[in-house]
């Protein structure tokens, strides 16, 4: 449940540390964001000498959420930490490898290129 | 005293087994036996047995009596460790005949045959998926095995396009031999972008830029997975 406010963790190597969701993209009026939803965000905080500043708008991937995704098959899935990985207008990552796990929903939602350099998938 | 023998059983065991482990033990008995006085002495005569302990422990002459005691124990409790292993071994035999029953295999799994078959219609897919690559000279074709990696599919094509001309031909190419051959319709990038995605389930090809090959490294990400050898010439990776 991501809202406009939301601070998030980074789970690539772009350079940010944390985000802060200020809108969801794809609809006019929706309140919470999920995984595999895109985000507009702002750096709240940047690794030194990286590409990425603080303050910067982005555009980022939800990839991890503490609220629970359910499958059809009943599984449920809970992280400990909301975090997301910053893309760009193009729907390239801004970093190279991804950290942590991550749900095979993003497959699904066209993400595969998250996936694909992502260490473990659920 | 029981309970000391106990201790010392385990440790011969783990000691004559892994040395490391034992090590670790060692450095822990003496703490441990300073609080029991009267486990000092076996523990220290343990040590100095087991071979691959570098310790240079000096006992007593008083307590070289208890050596010889310590030994005859010593090789007691390795026997009994020993038929301890083999007890646990058949129970956990008889165990299995009696309840394997119990742990059932899923239904909807295929047989190894299957798998193997699905590998290789995957295979000839993405080898003919690289062929149509190469035509549209494509460079530096690489297709890679990734099913023991990930689950998620069975073969990466990662292919080197020139401009975002070229990576349009090629995945319009691709999309359309797909199509019109095996019936498959690809997810992924629908527009030229600098990494270009085609999924179609087992085999996921990316066409990059050369700048974006350098910068995402797939095939470092990826080194573990087996590469498969092309039937045709493969462009060098980079214009003379």
């Amino acid at each position: 449940m991501i809202q406009s406010q939301t601070h998030l963790n980074v789970a690539d190597n772009s350079g940010a540390r944390e985000l802060m969701c200020i809108r969801i993209i794809g609809t006019s009026n929706r309140r919470y964001a999920h995984i595999g939803d895109v985000i507009v965000a702002v750096i709240k905080e940047a690794a030194p000498n990286s590409p990425l500043e603080r303050s910067e708008v982005i555009r980022a991937v939800i990839v991890r959420t503490c609220k629970e995704l359910k499958r059809d098959n009943g599984m449920i899935i809970r992280y400990d930490d909301n975090a997301a990985v910053v893309i760009d207008q193009e729907g390239n990552p801004k970093g190279t490898r991804i950290f942590g796990a991550i749900a095979r929903e993003l497959r699904q939602l066209n993400f595969t290129k998250i996936v694909s350099l992502a260490p473990e998938v659920l | 005293m029981a309970a000391s023998t106990a201790l010392f059983i385990a440790g011969a065991g783990a000691g004559s087994h892994f040395s490391g482990e034992f090590q670790l033990l060692g450095r822990f008995e003496p703490g441990f036996s300073q609080r029991h006085g009267r486990q000092t002495g076996w523990l220290w005569l343990n040590e100095q047995q087991l071979p691959h302990c570098n310790r240079l422990c000096q006992i007593p002459r008083a307590k070289k009596l208890k050596l010889k005691l310590s030994f005859a124990l010593r090789k007691d409790s390795d026997d009994n460790f020993l038929s301890n292993v083999e007890d646990t071994d058949e129970m956990f035999d008889d165990l299995f005949n009696k309840h394997g029953k119990v742990v059932f295999r899923r239904n909807d799994q295929k047989p190894p045959s299957a798998e193997v078959d699905d590998d290789a219609e995957s295979l000839s897919f993405a080898v003919a998926m690289a062929k149509v690559a190469s035509e549209v000279k494509a460079a530096d074709i690489r297709v890679l095995f990734v099913k023991p990696l990930v689950y998620w599919t069975r073969f990466f094509i990662i292919a080197t396009a020139f401009s975002r001309p070229q990576i349009d031909a090629i995945a319009s190419k691709i999309r359309d031999l797909a199509e019109k051959k095996y019936g498959k319709v690809p997810s992924g990038d629908t527009k030229p972008n600098s990494w270009t995605l085609l999924d179609f389930g087992d085999v996921v090809i990316h066409v990059f830029l050369p700048q974006q090959r350098a910068f995402y490294n797939l095939e470092e990400f990826y080194g573990n997975a087996t590469p498969i050898e092309l039937p045709f010439e493969n462009q060098p990776p980079f214009r003379s």
